[in-house]
């Protein structure tokens, strides 16, 4: 075995420096000899033994690449997923803009968007992901706005006296609060896109307060909302929270309405007249555990 | 600063204020409808002021029960009020609807009623409320 070993280096080594390699092999040689031959052939079946099951070893990982990606070494970086999708409680808190669209009710020039301005909304949506791709809760917030375009609504809301005094008040607040479930397209990426479907009920309260003519109004208008679809991606961030783009379109009509005038109920019941309405709606969320 | 320009500065202020700014607060004049109803006799009962709402989606809705007699309905938004009667005789055409820019303005007007029971009454009706 040495010596064809060194014929081998031969190939490439200096006669000088294979004379010299010679020798220690043969005084190495000699020295395992030595010992006598049981112990020589107990050393070569170790040796032979531990080369084998290095072999067996590396012809069973080559054969079966399952095993290696849960053993020594790991799967690729796109093969791999960024985090563990996440079942339990999940929760949100989202804001943005949302725009009035539709009609507020079959009167001519009711519209929504002449009742309320567009609103800026601060929604909370708690919920529990029953499998990873499905989240199943609900929703509550409210949203703020001011006076819609309607123009004699808005002449009344106009303090111009020009005495640098706010005298006059007009602000719309909404409240809502309700059920979803969302299906999230890919909860063990970075970017999860989901889809969501909603219903509930929402309450809008316009007020005006003319603090100069000590004139106060305000309505309540109760909507049933029939369906809140978002659409929305979440970025996934390994901290346990997430950052996400939401849009959401959301269709109701109004039901049940209240007036108050100079704190006197004026009118309490049902709306004659209902059409629909939307809600659409854009910003980002907040959420945890996503 | 010199006193010149402190002078500028309050002339341009002072312009401001009176020249930017409007004579009264909060747009026209709220539509108040006042009614009140008289007996041949000249009693004068039910006296009642409605305040037509501003906003929009705003109701107003008052029933008015004179002396078991006969009653009125005033139902109002924010641009037009109507009064219906019931328990008088000719209700239909006794209906009245007033437009609130008509109560914003001077209006008044009395219509005789004559319950079912022969009897015989004065709605009088009038824009704005006495205090």
């Amino acid at each position: 075995m040495w010596q064809g070993a060194l014929e081998w280096q031969g190939a490439w080594m200096s006669e000088p420096k294979l004379i010299r390699v010679a020798r220690r092999a043969r005084m190495i040689t000699s020295k395992v000899m030595r010992p006598g031959r049981l112990a020589v052939q107990r050393r070569l079946c170790t040796g032979a033994t531990l080369l084998s099951c290095l072999a067996l070893t590396a012809s069973v990982c080559a054969q079966v690449p399952g095993v290696m990606d849960q053993g020594a070494s790991a799967p690729s970086e796109d093969q791999r997923p960024y985090l563990k999708a996440r079942e339990g409680l999940q929760m949100a808190f989202s804001t943005g803009l949302r725009f009035p669209m539709g009609d507020a009710s079959d009167a001519p020039g009711d519209t929504l968007a002449a009742r309320y301005s567009f609103q800026l909304p601060l929604v909370f949506d708690i919920g529990s992901k029953v499998t990873p791709n499905v989240h199943v809760g609900g929703y509550a917030g409210f949203a703020y706005g001011v006076e819609g375009n309607a123009d004699t609504v808005e002449d009344y809301c106009d303090d111009d006296d020009g005495d640098l005094s706010n005298d006059i008040s007009c602000a719309t607040l909404a409240y809502k609060l309700g059920v979803q479930a969302q299906y999230h397209l890919a909860p063990s990426a970075r970017y999860n896109p989901w889809v969501g479907y909603g219903t509930g009920v929402e309450l809008v309260s316009q007020s005006l307060n003319d603090s100069t003519r000590r004139f106060e109004e305000r309505t309540l208008s109760t909507s049933f909302t029939v369906a809140k679809v978002d659409l929305g991606v979440d970025f996934r961030s390994r901290s346990g929270m997430g950052l996400g783009l939401y849009s959401e379109a959301s269709v109701g009509r109004f039901i049940h309405s209240r007036t108050e005038i100079n704190g006197e109920a004026t009118y309490v019941g049902k709306v004659d007249d209902p059409a629909w309405h939307v809600w659409l709606g854009a910003g980002l969320r907040l959420v945890l555990f996503p | 600063m010199t006193h010149t320009r402190v002078s500028a500065l309050a002339l341009v202020l002072g312009l401001l204020v009176l020249g930017c700014g409007g004579e009264s607060a909060g747009g026209p004049a709220i539509a108040e409808l006042g009614t009140s109803v008289a007996d041949l006799a000249g009693h004068t009962t039910n006296t009642y002021c409605t305040v037509l709402p501003v906003l929009l989606g705003g109701r107003v809705r008052v029933e008015m029960d004179v002396a078991g007699e006969f009653s009125m309905l005033l139902e109002g938004d924010n641009h037009l009020v109507v009064l219906s009667f019931d328990g008088v005789r000719d209700a239909a055409e006794l209906e009245l609807a007033i437009d609130a820019e008509t109560l914003r303005s001077t209006y008044s007007e009395s219509i005789d009623v004559t319950t079912t029971k022969d009897r015989h009454f004065v709605v009088r009706l009038a824009s704005g409320c006495d205090p």
